[in-house]
């Protein structure tokens, strides 16, 4: 009615006042709300999952500082909000899957809202929020909860990007100084339990891949570890998701998909945050999401492109990769040599038994360090593999470095930096600049798929916390005990760190499966990588 | 026996009693004493080209490895002969394949020799890039220590020189053949004044000089230089004295190797072949001919790809290899 009146008006070229035209907008506009049924429904919808996002965010049980903020990951407020907004596409989605148990909703399905009526329920939604906050002292928007007679800062989270808790840190509290670095709980071992965390409303298993469920929990509960443990598993995991990824009739293919995977991923970093080598191998599918898949391809064959390019991924870039490191590093290992190496690395592991079945006759050094004690298992990998090797421990290492009698440091990496400093398990560095104090070559193995465009210059930027109680040791001492149980009254914090920081100056040489390179040369690979992207 | 007669025997025989006249060519294209060891290895491998009498691309890159193993068994710098035919090799293949494809292979051999001679060109007109490059960093009343007989520190000095800056250059000795009194004799009869000192005397003088410039026999991946022996000393001495050390060097040296310290150089480096054979492979009581200079003493490079830090090494030879 209003559209034709306008052209009417057009046409008669009668020219409207300003007042006139306001009253037809305002007269559109009731109209449109009238129209739609479903518009307080939606509103419902919303309403809930922010409140059960908000639910989860306040704990109930007082907990230590990091435990706090370990629940506010990043990325999983994006998906929060996010996911609000997707859980109506979800429910629709649920409907029209096989292999999924179908959720009853009360919602019906609901019509597109226009662009100023969500604009309009997102302010309603925001005064209500800011009315709540002064009576409910922890709100879902992120702040660090310091102890509860400070006051919390309102910090508007930016549309997509979550701002860090930097900067609201009280001075008295020293524990938040590592209050950035996402924790894991260890009391979170369940899956009701680490599924709330995502804001996700429905019952366990209706909405999340098994597959990705098991590989969650077998990365919480440290079943998994180890850079390419864990991208091969998540690979693997990723395959089976698409190959039962259905995709409902009114969605597209890409779009729906690329929606599933980042829900589970969201999941995944709740369980534990994601390494670089598997944000890089999502990053390479996502790029083949997007450039592989023409858009008049079939579902099956779409389904079956990726798939492929997920296998070749984790063939070339991660198994054949390894192999050409041993063959390449074998070049290095010479006849008599004693070569240090710490904790466990798949790769290095994989050189040293090349080495060996190629005949060259060296010895090894295992060196190790708690809590994890990983070198216990790369010790007993290489005696079955007949290699001859000695143990110690982390504090001997300059005992062991300096006097001459270790020829080579090897070295895993989790990750490279775009600066060339190596991210490894803490203590690396360590092992590295003794190493170069005494003169010994410390060469560090890493294929370039973990090669990240990130620069970091300590180890306090980035990191990621362990478990504090596999710290503390009371060796049945009862008080002991009892003192280093209760936390949250002591004034003891365990620092449990589990990378570490290896600077460019300590390492000599990196081994990749495109030759050897000095550290610098991580920005070069980087661009070349990223210029066979685009081609 | 004539050159026609021996190339057109079998490719067996070819190499074998190719192999005298290979070297023969080799010996006269070195009597020029100003040209690059490499640059008169490339020329012997032009001729080889020329000659060929292969098929395909893949006998002919045969062919020219087996030239590469001839030449290396010279005694000489045998650093830049492998490092500058391998880069000689790998700049003619990369010529695109769809064009080798469609012609048939003579008319590729000659694209293939065209190259080779435009790289030639290129190589022989290196070292007077490198001298215009570095002439700006010898200024007026400069004292400049070089180690050892350098064609290439030769070119920079004699550049700076006509340029008509005066500097002050002294000469280590450079044992054990002396080749240092050679290079303080070419400076004497360029008029650039000139002293010379003993090897042992590096230490002394250090802090009286502005700069040390040396040459390379060859560029590691990581930036170091493999260089004559006493280089490393020299090296250690300039960063304790907080001198800068740059090192002259053509693109043709860098080469795709990555030592780990001194021990882990190559042999047939270090060593002339001939005393490897003499002593049938225990060179322990060898004096070697070589060292290594790692990246982190070096202050930057002179290269007729411009003035490069050691790490944009690594960036260059990844462009050209990979």
């Amino acid at each position: 009615m209003d559209k034709q009146a306008i052209e009417a008006a057009k046409i008669s070229g009668h020219k409207m006042t300003p007042a006139e035209k306001k009253a037809l907008r305002q007269a559109k506009k009731q109209e449109k709300l009238k129209g739609s049924s479903s518009s307080e429904i939606s509103v419902q919808v919303k309403e809930a999952t922010k409140k059960l996002s908000n639910t989860s965010i306040s704990p109930q049980q007082p907990k230590t500082v990091t435990d706090d903020v370990a629940e506010q990951k990043p990325d999983g407020d994006t998906t929060m909000t996010t996911v609000g907004r997707m859980g109506e596409k979800l429910e629709s989605s649920i409907l029209n899957t096989n292999k999924l148990q179908h959720v009853e909703t009360t919602k019906s399905k609901k019509p597109q809202l226009t662009k100023a009526e969500r604009r309009a329920l997102q302010e309603s939604q925001r005064a209500t929020k800011t009315a709540a906050l002064p009576s409910d002292g922890k709100s879902s928007v992120k702040t660090p909860i310091n102890k509860p007679e400070e006051k919390s800062i309102d910090v508007k989270p930016s549309k997509d990007r979550v701002t860090p808790a930097a900067g609201i840190v009280s001075k008295r509290d020293s524990r938040s100084l590592f209050g950035h670095l996402p924790q894991r709980d260890p009391t979170l071992r369940s899956i009701p339990q680490l599924l709330p965390g995502c804001g996700l409303n429905l019952t366990p298993s209706s909405i999340l891949h098994p597959v990705i469920l098991r590989l969650g929990l077998q990365y919480a509960n440290g079943r998994i570890c180890g850079s390419n443990a864990r991208c091969l598993s998540l690979m693997s995991a990723v395959c089976q998701l698409i190959k039962d990824h259905r995709t409902p009739p009114d969605k597209e293919l890409r779009r729906h998909l690329e929606e599933q995977l980042a829900l589970h991923m969201a999941f995944l970093h709740r369980c534990r945050p994601l390494a670089v080598s598997q944000r890089n191998a999502i990053k390479h599918l996502k790029h083949h999401i997007n450039k592989s898949i023409p858009v008049e391809t079939s579902e099956y064959e779409a389904k079956s492109i990726l798939v492929d390019t997920i296998e070749q991924f984790a063939n070339e870039r991660v198994h054949l990769a390894g192999t050409a490191i041993s063959q390449i590093a074998a070049n290095k290992i010479q006849n008599d040599d004693v070569i240090l190496v710490y904790g466990f690395s798949s790769v290095v592991l994989k050189v040293l038994q090349h080495a060996f079945n190629a005949g060259i006759r060296f010895e090894v050094v295992v060196a190790d360090g708690r809590p994890k004690l990983e070198g216990r298992v790369m010790l007993k990998r290489l005696i079955t593999h007949g290699v001859s090797c000695s143990y110690a421990l982390i504090g001997s290492l300059s005992h062991l470095l300096m006097g001459g009698r270790i020829h080579k440091v090897l070295i895993g990496a989790h990750a490279l930096l775009a600066n060339g400093c190596v991210i490894s398990r803490c203590g690396t560095a360590l092992v590295a600049m003794v190493a170069r104090r005494g003169g010994v070559p410390v060469l560090v193995c890493c294929e370039t798929y973990k090669f990240s465009e990130r620069v970091q210059t300590d180890s306090f930027v980035f990191n990621e916390l362990g478990d504090p109680q596999e710290l503390l040791q009371h060796n049945g001492d009862p008080r002991l005990a009892a003192a280093l149980t209760n936390q949250s009254s002591s004034y003891l914090v365990a620092l449990n760190l589990t990378y570490d920081i290896t600077p460019s100056e300590f390492v000599t040489m990196v081994i990749t499966e495109l030759g050897m390179l000095p550290c610098t040369s991580v920005p070069v690979v980087l661009r070349v990588q990223s210029t066979e992207l685009t081609e | 026996m004539s050159t026609t007669e021996e190339f057109t025997s079998s490719s067996i025989d070819q190499t074998r009693i190719g192999g005298q006249t290979v070297l023969e060519y080799y010996a006269e294209c070195q009597r020029d004493e100003t040209k690059a060891v490499a640059v008169a290895a490339i020329e012997t491998m032009i001729q080889v080209m020329e000659k060929s009498e292969a098929e395909t691309l893949q006998g002919l890159v045969k062919e020219m490895n087996d030239v590469i193993d001839i030449l290396k068994r010279t005694d000489g710098n045998v650093t830049s002969i492998e490092s500058g035919c391998k880069l000689f090799i790998r700049f003619i293949t990369l010529e695109s394949s769809v064009l080798l494809e469609n012609l048939p292979f003579n008319q590729c051999l000659n694209m293939l020799i065209a190259r080779g001679n435009k790289f030639l060109g290129e190589m022989s007109r290196a070292r007077l890039k490198i001298a215009q490059l570095s002439a700006q960093f010898i200024e007026n009343g400069a004292v400049v220590l070089t180690h050892s007989l350098s064609k290439c520190v030769l070119e920079v000095l004699k550049g700076a020189a006509l340029d008509g800056k005066r500097f002050h250059v002294y000469v280590t000795q450079s044992g054990p053949d002396n080749s240092g009194i050679k290079m303080f004799n070419k400076l004497r009869a360029m008029n650039i004044s000139a002293t010379q000192i003993l090897d042992a005397a590096v230490g002394y003088i250090m802090e009286s000089v502005d700069l040390v410039l040396v040459g390379a026999e060859g560029v590691m991946e990581n930036g170091g230089v493999l260089n004559k022996i006493g280089t490393y000393g020299i090296a250690v001495c300039a960063r304790s004295s907080n001198k800068p050390f740059y090192v002259v060097a053509e693109s043709f040296k860098f080469v795709r190797l990555y030592p780990l310290n001194q021990r882990d150089i190559p042999c047939n480096l270090k060593y002339n072949s001939s005393v490897i054979k003499e002593n049938c492979g225990d060179t322990r009581f060898e004096h070697p001919k070589i060292d290594y200079t790692p990246p982190d003493l070096i202050t930057l490079l002179f290269t007729n790809l411009g003035v490069l830090t050691p790490s944009a090494v690594s960036d260059e030879l990844i462009k050209l290899y990979l």
